[in-house]
């Protein structure tokens, strides 16, 4: 006989006991690693799709709306050989089934119209068998091909904006603003996701639909030849190698840059976007001499009354010197309006305004000098060439993107003059005069002129490229590969969440196999006084009873965590199940960490080594003597005398605790109400199960009842076993809390959808086009009652709940925060204008979508004076820093996943997003389904998809929907173990009082009065639990609803409640009915015989 | 302490227990004194306090007020590791039940105190003689639920006796057994007591044996009266 084989003796005889503490720690460990692998499946899955979707592609240059030769990949291989890249034209578009085919009618609204090259194929894991597109084939994903419902060979109808080379939205730009271009092409591929089917740069795990085109095809049809605007390129060579390679291999001409040398000498820097970057401009300038130049169409220039129409001005090309006011007029506007030098001659123009309109104003100048034509034919031959208006022969033809009047066009001297000169300029000005008149957010320089001993064109371009700095024009790599792992490990740890929700159940297991144990320690007191009273000491005898439990938790532990992948597996299904439609199609792949099982054993090992040690230690308090009683529990130790003074003061403490955090809420001190009002809740339960326990301290130490009855005596039968007592009462206090207060959380989002400070902005439709819509909307939704409000959108990752990943770069919103705020729409007019106010150091005053985007698609704080900031960068490439200076006040807006910025920061960052995408509208409440039908129909040319915003906010509310149906079926689970507990602890009780019961029945009680003073007893130990929970979670729930204007439905509140009740009243009842029906049997007599010997 | 001075002694022994209202007073100013090698029986109705002695001589309670000297020492002053030592070297415990381990054969229970000092050989030679002594050499790989109710009292009294303990303290040893086998029973102490040179104290509320004693005492309103 060693200690050893004491151990194993003991083990082997209390086997139950043991079987218990490695059941308990098993469904513990199950719960906590099936959670944990629900996190590494979801991680898996997304590195997996980030993988997926960039095949081999590392680095990225995306350009968005400007465009670079496509010679640039050639070049960079050049320079570095290691490396291979690719140039792509990637657009957005509509891909639909075309007319009168045999598939059914269907249409993408956003699709990714990727056009590409052989060696774009180079990028994906397996190269398609089709080798390469020609002109008018396509291959799609799977997802885009089962969306659109064709298969190879099927025929699919394209319509794609046309971009230009200059925004859109630039006065002179042209007038096809709305212009598309439809496209018939037949579908050659499917492409799987090893073939590159996914491509995408987009930091998201939803597929996208991509259509594959030919690059050369698409951007003949775009008019956009040798150009591309997203630039790839694999891990040939290291960051800093493709960096270098890049800079040495880029040209001016790669980027749209070219010189005119005009037989002068001059030499004049020009832009295929017309208009030249400012970091160009800033280079350019350096070199001495050189002066830049901005070309304009004044409406009108007159004297006295005299006018002539629609005439070209150049800022730039006179005297530096010259007074601000100053112009040189040529000699045919000299003479066509009377006009000589001293005389004030008026300029008419169009005035550009933020919000693309155009305002007619008059400018005088002062003319300093009448030159000749001849000295004018330079800047003739210099001019920039306008799209619709450099390449017509008619005035009457001119299609430039401004107003224009067929009075004024229609005017004979002009006609001849265009005829005659072209776009001779008849007036020209100051270059900083006509820059503050006439630049604009797409810039203000249009060409830049050089002297002659400035150099040749290669010696210029030398000079030039050694002066920009290529980051500032956004010609720079980005480390995309590394921004997608970074996008999921920064995701949001599903993990962490599962845990986080299963921490009841958990939590029920573990008290649970506590109790178990306690109960068994009960029944080994004697053994262990026996010990005690030979001279073991408790230290030893502690040793020796964990040593004898320390297997069977390491057993629960091992096998828990092995089952626990099976559970892991039901709750992954669960979960996709329960996603909605949006997210459902991503499939969750199962993946285990060995490192996981191995964690999250070890922690529920610990947590069960911890309770049990706590059990052993607390009954080895007990004197010898009170363990060989057998009865130590009814025995109160001597340190919970003491701590029943210390119990009111603890419910004062929690009380103040709670009053406090609650009025801090109140007062708006705290922003995060659900936390603030939960915490109080949680308070006021501590402070709830402080008075529990005093007063089951009270029953215990109370004088005989001045009136006693059988209630009264089975009352205060709960004091005999106060922790035991507290504690059954605390574990369903604490579970009834968090199921009730977290499933009032599920908001009924219609009840205040028409209210203007609700997720809708009191607006019932939200509408996105594929193409932008010029003129904010008013021309096509003319007719629709009610305010329609334009926005801009700049898409980037959705920071909303649907994207598993960490948004690095989210969706950009541009809004007119005056009319919003006026309105009072989603926020207050102080919100509104938060946005309006600059800030220091250049950063740009940002509201976050809605709350839940702040707090978990972000994980950023809000606020004017510690808001967090954000990294992006703007159309040119630079870095600019988002303030998130507020956030929309709701949990849930139609804005959810995206970042609100002032329109005119937005098109100030992002000239080149023309028009507006995106649109609130108006239309009374009896209306909304058909306009919504109306819209979708009539506007599909342009991609519309309107929605009911409440259909939107029901779409992001699904994931949260989803969560908390998760955590009531957790919580369920957990309730059920909690009811195991409640009816276990009854079992015991009864157990123990068995001749109790006897004496009861032996002293003339019948049956039925037994059964209900034991009911009453027990459903007081249940009801004080319920009621503690259900109280606390009100006054965390009530004003909580009238600070949020949430809607709970007190339908489900009440069957959640009603559920909680029955399963702990089904629980005591089968207790109570299993012990006593062998007492109410007729021939219990030996029974109670037996019962009473015992005693 | 000299070899000559008492092995046990109790000065002014005051115990109460909390109850209700006040403190319920058992034990009022009890005076004792034994030497070693001396054999003591104490009598009283029941809930008198015997028990309560019994557990202050063996350091298993500690008294309200008073001192408890074993060899000179106050037990008071022990420290918990100490009195578990003092328990284990020093003292024998025979309960009126018997407290054997359920999962342990006759001969295992026997030796579960010597496995404090890891010296189970010698403790396993020992127990075997002690139960053959007692009359158990036969049931000695029986497990307490197979023993009849005087034969679980012997093992416990073999238990006791284990790490030869200076004193033994027997707390109504012979209470749930008959006549027949409580006679045997206190023989057997007796017997032993000879043989193992012990000191023992002996709670009984059955005066036939404690009559069969040397000293026998009353404990009558909280004090020790000597009988006869």
């Amino acid at each position: 006989m060693t200690f050893f084989s004491l151990i194993l003796r003991g083990l082997a005889h209390h086997r139950r006991m043991h079987a218990s503490v490695a059941a308990g720690t098993l469904i513990a460990c199950a719960a906590l690693s099936g959670a944990l692998l629900v996190g590494d499946s979801v991680d898996g899955t997304l590195r997996g799709i980030a993988v997926a979707r960039l095949g081999r592609v590392t680095y990225a240059i995306d350009w968005g709306h400007r465009f670079f030769s496509q010679d640039l990949p050639e070049a960079i291989h050049r320079e570095e050989g290691r490396i291979h890249a690719a140039a792509v034209l990637a657009l957005r578009g509509i891909a639909a089934i075309p007319a009168g085919s045999n598939v059914p009618p269907n249409q993408i609204n956003q699709a990714n119209m990727i056009g590409v090259g052989s060696e774009f194929w180079r990028f994906a894991e397996e190269t398609p068998a089709f080798g390469a597109l020609g002109p008018q084939e396509a291959a799609m994903n799977e997802a885009a091909a089962r969306l659109l419902g064709v298969a190879v060979g099927d025929d699919i109808a394209l319509r794609i904006p046309k971009p230009g080379l200059m925004p859109r939205d630039a006065p002179l730009a042209g007038n096809e603003r709305d212009a598309s271009i439809a496209l018939l092409v037949t579908l050659k591929a499917v492409l799987t996701d090893r073939q590159l089917g996914r491509f995408s740069l987009a930091i998201n795990q939803a597929t996208p639909c991509n259509v594959f085109l030919d690059r050369t095809w698409l951007q003949d049809q775009m008019d956009l030849a040798g150009r591309a605007n997203l630039l790839l390129a694999d891990d040939g060579a290291d960051a800093e190698a493709i960096d270098a390679a890049l800079e040495r291999a880029w040209t001016l001409e790669h980027i749209g840059l070219a010189f005119r040398r005009h037989p002068s000498g001059l030499v004049q820097l020009e832009s295929s976007r017309i208009f030249i970057e400012d970091e160009i401009v800033r280079a350019a300038l350096d070199v001495p001499g050189t002066r830049p130049s901005l070309t304009y169409l004044a409406n009108s220039i007159s004297k006295d009354g005299r006018t002539t129409p629609y005439s070209f001005v150049a800022a730039g090309g006179v005297p530096p010197d010259l007074p601000g006011d100053a112009a040189i007029i040529n000699s045919w506007l000299a003479e066509t309006i009377g006009a000589a030098a001293g005389d004030r001659i008026e300029v008419a123009y169009m005035q550009f305004q933020p919000d693309n309109a155009f305002v007619e104003k008059r400018r005088s100048f002062h003319v300093s000098k009448v030159a000749s034509m001849d000295d004018f034919a330079i800047e003739r031959e210099l001019a920039p060439r306008f799209p619709g208006l450099s390449d017509v022969e008619n005035c009457r033809d001119w299609d430039i993107g401004m107003p224009l009047d067929a009075e004024r066009l229609d005017d004979a001297a002009n006609e001849a003059y265009w005829n005659t000169y072209g776009q001779t300029p008849k007036l020209l000005i100051p270059f900083d005069t006509g820059k503050e008149l006439w630049g604009t957010r797409f810039g203000s320089v249009m060409a830049v002129r050089f002297p002659a001993a400035a150099g040749d064109e290669k010696e210029l371009e030398r000079t030039l490229r050694a002066r920009i700095d290529e980051k500032k024009i956004g010609l720079a790599f980005a480390a995309v590969r590394q921004r997608a792992l970074d996008g999921v490990n920064q995701a949001m740890d599903f993990g962490g969440l599962m845990a986080a929700m299963s921490a009841f159940l958990i939590g029920s297991a573990l008290i649970l196999l506590g109790l178990l144990y306690s109960f068994g320690l009960q029944q080994r007191a004697g053994e262990m006084g026996t010990l005690m009273a030979v001279g073991y000491s408790a230290r030893r005898i502690r040793a020796l009873f964990m040593a004898e439990a320390s297997p069977s938790a390491l057993f629960g532990a091992v096998l828990g965590a092995v089952l626990g992948a099976l559970y892991g597996m039901g709750l992954l299904v669960l979960l996709v199940r329960l996603w909605p439609d949006s997210m459902a199609e991503t499939s969750i792949r199962f993946h285990a960490r060995a490192g996981t099982l191995v964690e999250s054993a070890l922690v529920v090992l610990g947590c069960t080594l911890i309770i049990l040690w706590f059990g052993v230690s607390r009954a080895a308090k007990h004197p010898a003597r009170e363990l060989l009683s057998r009865d130590y529990t009814a025995i109160p130790p001597a340190a919970s005398r003491k701590q029943r003074h210390g119990q009111p003061f603890f419910m004062v403490l929690c009380l103040a605790g709670a009053a406090a955090l609650g009025a801090a809420a109140l007062s708006g001190a705290i922003k995060d109400l659900p936390v603030a009002f939960l915490g109080s809740g949680f308070l006021l339960l501590m402070a709830g199960l402080g008075g529990h326990a005093w007063f089951l301290g009270y029953l215990g130490h109370r004088n005989t009842f001045r009136n006693p009855t059988l209630w009264k005596l089975a009352l205060a039968n709960l004091a005999r076993r106060r922790s035991r007592s507290l504690g059954v009462a605390a574990a369903i206090a604490c579970g009834c809390f968090l199921v009730l207060s977290v499933s009032a959380m599920r908001e009924n989002l219609a009840l205040h959808a028409e209210r203007r400070d609700s997720g809708t902005g009191g607006f019932p439709i939200y509408a996105e086009t594929s193409m932008p819509v010029m003129d904010g909307g008013r021309a096509f939704l003319k007719g629709y009652i009610g305010q329609v409000i334009p926005l801009r959108v700049r898409e980037g990752d959705d920071a909303g709940c649907l994207n598993l990943n960490r948004a690095q770069s989210p969706r950009l919103f541009g809004v007119n925060a005056e009319v919003l705020g006026a309105l009072d729409a989603f926020a207050d007019k102080k919100t509104w204008e938060t946005l309006l106010h600059p800030l220091q150091d250049g950063q740009i005053p940002v509201i976050v979508g809605d709350t839940n985007t702040a707090l978990w698609g972000l994980n950023k704080k809000t606020g004017l004076e510690d808001g967090e900031n954000l990294t992006i960068t703007d159309e040119s490439g630079q870095e600019v820093t988002l303030k998130l200076v507020e956030s929309l006040p709701m949990r849930l807006s139609v804005f959810q996943g995206a970042l609100i910025l002032s329109e005119s920061d937005f098109t100030r960052l992002f000239p080149s997003e023309s028009g507006h995408r995106a649109f609130l509208i108006e239309t009374p409440p009896e209306k909304v389904h058909e306009t919504v039908l109306r819209l979708n129909r009539e506007y599909s040319r342009i991609g519309m998809q309107a929605t009911r915003t409440l259909d939107r906010l029901e779409m992001f509310y699904g994931v949260e929907t989803a969560y908390l149906a998760l955590f009531l079926v957790l919580g369920g689970l957990g309730l059920m173990l909690g009811g195991a507990g409640a009816g276990i602890v009854a079992l015991r009780n009864l157990h123990e009082r068995q001749s109790e019961i006897a004496l009861l029945h032996a002293l003339g009680y019948d049956s039925p009065v037994i059964f209900h003073v034991l009911l009453v007893e027990h459903a007081a130990l249940c009801g004080t639990g319920i009621l503690m929970g259900a109280c606390a979670s009100a006054a965390a729930i009530i004003p909580m609803i009238l600070a949020t204007h949430t809607q709970i439905s007190l339908y489900a509140q009440t069957a959640v409640f009603g559920g909680i009740a029955a399963v702990h009243a089904a629980a005591i009842f089968a207790a109570l009915h299993g012990v006593l029906r062998k007492i109410r049997k007729p021939d219990s007599r030996p029974e109670v015989v037996k019962s009473l010997e015992s005693s | 302490m000299t070899e000559n001075g008492p092995l046990i002694e109790l000065r002014d022994v005051h115990k109460a227990y909390p109850a209700g209202p006040g403190p319920l007073p058992v034990l009022k100013g009890v005076d004792f004194t034994l030497y070693a090698g001396e054999c003591a029986a104490i009598t009283g109705p029941s809930g008198c306090g015997k028990s309560t002695l019994l557990n202050l001589m063996g350091a298993l309670d500690a008294p309200t007020s008073g001192q408890v000297l074993f060899r000179g020492r106050s037990l008071l002053s022990l420290t918990p590791m100490e009195s578990a030592q003092f328990r284990n070297r020093d003292v024998g415990f025979v309960f009126q039940a018997h407290h054997l381990l359920p999962q342990c054969t006759a001969l295992e229970n026997a030796i579960v105190p010597a496995l404090v000092h890891k010296d189970a050989r010698n403790a396993r030679e020992r127990a075997e003689t002690l139960l053959e002594r007692v009359g158990l050499a036969h049931r000695m790989d029986a497990r307490p639920e197979q023993l009849s109710g005087g034969e679980r009292q012997r093992v416990a009294f073999v238990r006791a006796l284990i790490n030869r303990p200076a004193l033994l303290l027997a707390d109504e040893p012979t209470g749930s057994l008959n006549e027949e086998a409580a006679r045997d029973m206190a023989d057997l102490m007796l017997e032993m007591q000879r043989t193992e040179r012990m000191a023992i104290v002996i709670v009984t509320h059955a005066m036939p044996i404690a009559e069969r004693f040397r000293r026998v005492l009353e404990l009558k309103d909280g004090r020790l009266v000597p009988q006869g």
